[in-house]
């Protein structure tokens, strides 16, 4: 078991246990002892044609692996996958992140990586919405743009010469977010999926899960599109954001918002993948059982979850079979 | 014959181990070791993008940083980062990212005998958090000579004071093949025979050295099955996640 940092009686100690080995039992059925070490030698049948990748070597003619990880078989290539690596970037992956920087025509975010990525200011819409060439004007308002420490969606465009991300923000769903928490989990818990943007209905609340493990919550913004050009809508549209700026957000949408947020933490704090609808379930659950926002960080909802998540798991598995 | 330590251990005992992994949340790899009392901090930095001025850039460079407890940087550390520098690029798989820097730095948080082996041992397992590719694990022992009497092992620092020489060596770690039988073999010599590093000390003879190696040798294989097991732990925690 992690070393979780939760002060656990003895009782939850044990259902806690339990919970966990009952998920390991089963994961354990799809891959059984697919995890090295390093220079561990892969069981690999010789005679097949393989393709030997990331995180092997060939040693005097064994395949042995170089990083700690779970072996992973696709068609012929074999691989180690390190576990709780870094996040490993991709072009089209949709990330979050927070300026730290506002640089001659370019913003420098923080997504934690290596090397913090670049969103150029041509990558970026401007205010008015006219498709044009960036002036020495543009570059001087960049600041009223993002300013430092502003959280922004955008989306990897490509990776520059050294290692390093260029971002690009185009489409009206990226840009800054406000109104709302990001929460800061590790990388491997969020997977790949066709929708990073969830727009939550009941609660009114936007969730951006970001592949980099930068999740946003916050309230639902309606994105307009900018390819409309109505000139008697947009002098309404101005007005309308003007008084958005100085509503507060209701006392019920932040209740909302840091119960969602605290879902994110305790999945993340017990290691399972993050997916919108296991976050909704968890939420589901904690309003079913009347628990106090403050009390889902506590011990007794931890265990909760995770037994609730062996029992899913163990009728997920009863129905395939 | 008995060899009389003063914390009652027997000539091959090691002092309790204790690793923990990725305790500093910025850095890229982190771990910490102790035997007994003595305590070291490893933090790993990279790849980074760009190699030193005298460095081969068709090779990934690495580059150690060592900090002492206490006092300034002085002779001492740097012969420390040398020796550590070439142990780790003799495990590393340099050509993997040509062209690059990794970082690893090394804090002493309490030195009570065998420094430099815990610190290897620190440094390789905040490699492996970090997930550089290498190609075995180095397991770092240090043995002694004492005036009369046999070899130890592990000493503490009065010990090493009073010792008539010492050697710090580091082993490949023991090659666990997921196949049951066979185990890798170089040249006819399973390479758990291979020394990766030997720092000595003082005057000894070429026996007592060679029993040094022996003693060392054994004792690496139980600090491997540590670190195996150290590794699996975590291993098969984070496959939870599904």
């Amino acid at each position: 078991m992690r070393g979780l940092q939760l002060p656990l009686s003895q009782t939850q100690r044990i259902r806690l246990q339990r919970a966990f080995e009952k998920l390991q039992s089963l994961s354990s059925k799809v891959n059984s002892d697919a995890s090295v070490t390093v220079a561990d030698t892969i069981p690999v049948n010789y005679e097949d044609a393989f393709l030997k990748g990331h995180g092997t070597t060939d040693l005097n003619g064994e395949l042995v692996a170089t990083v700690c990880g779970v072996v992973e078989r696709i068609n012929k290539l074999v691989y180690v996958r390190g576990l709780r690596a870094r996040y490993k970037p991709e072009v089209g992956d949709i990330i979050v992140g927070r300026v730290v920087e506002v640089a001659q025509k370019r913003w420098r975010l923080e997504i934690n990586f290596t090397q913090d990525a670049i969103l150029m200011l041509s990558s970026m819409n401007m205010p008015d919405g006219i498709q044009r060439r960036r002036t020495a004007l543009d570059e001087l308002n960049m600041r009223g743009i993002f300013e430092e420490n502003d959280v922004v969606c955008a989306e990897v465009r490509n990776f520059q010469h050294d290692g390093s991300l260029q971002l690009q923000a185009r489409s009206q769903k990226y840009g800054k977010l406000e109104k709302g928490q990001l929460l800061r989990i590790d990388p491997y818990l969020v997977k790949k999926s066709k929708l990073h943007f969830h727009h939550l209905e009941q609660f009114g609340i936007d969730l951006i899960l970001g592949r980099n493990g930068f999740i946003w919550v916050g309230e639902h913004v309606e994105t307009r599109d900018s390819m409309v050009v109505d000139q008697a809508n947009s002098s309404q549209q101005s007005m309308v954001l003007e008084e958005k700026d100085q509503t507060h957000i209701p006392l019920e949408m932040r209740q909302n918002i840091c119960r969602i947020a605290n879902a994110v933490r305790v999945l993340s704090t017990l290691g399972f993948s993050i997916d919108a609808d296991l976050i909704m379930e968890t939420v589901e659950l904690s309003s079913s059982l009347k628990i106090d926002i403050h009390d889902m960080l506590g011990s007794e909802f931890h265990v909760l979850v995770a037994e609730r998540e062996a029992e899913r798991r163990s009728l997920m598995g009863k129905r395939r079979r | 014959m008995e060899v009389d330590r003063e914390d009652g251990r027997s000539q091959n005992q090691l002092r309790p181990l204790a690793c923990s992994r990725n305790i500093l949340h910025r850095a890229h790899g982190s771990a910490s070791w102790s035997q007994g009392d003595t305590k070291v901090l490893a933090a790993v930095y990279g790849p980074k993008a760009g190699t030193k001025k005298n460095e081969n850039p068709e090779k990934a460079c690495i580059e150690v940083i060592w900090k002492p407890k206490t006092g300034q940087i002085g002779k001492l550390e740097k012969e420390y980062e040398m020796i550590l520098k070439r142990t780790l690029q003799s495990i590393c798989i340099l050509t993997v990212n040509p062209n690059t820097t990794t970082s690893v730095i090394i804090q002493v948080v309490n030195d009570d005998g065998a420094l430099l082996p815990s610190a290897i041992n620190a440094a390789c397992m905040a490699l492996v958090d970090a997930g550089i590719p290498m190609r075995h694990l180095a397991v770092s022992i240090c043995c002694c000579v004492p005036r009369s009497g046999l070899v130890i092992l592990d000493p503490t620092k009065l010990e090493e004071q009073n010792m008539k020489a010492f050697a710090y060596l580091v082993f490949p770690n023991s090659v666990h093949s997921v196949l049951p039988e066979g185990s890798l073999s170089v040249q006819g010599e399973p390479i758990e025979n291979g020394v990766i590093t030997s720092v000595t000390h003082g005057v000894m003879s070429v026996d007592d050295y060679f029993f040094c190696l022996e003693r060392g040798r054994a004792a690496s294989t139980k600090l491997s099955d540590f670190l195996r097991r150290n590794l699996q732990h975590q291993s098969t925690d984070s496959s939870k996640a599904g």
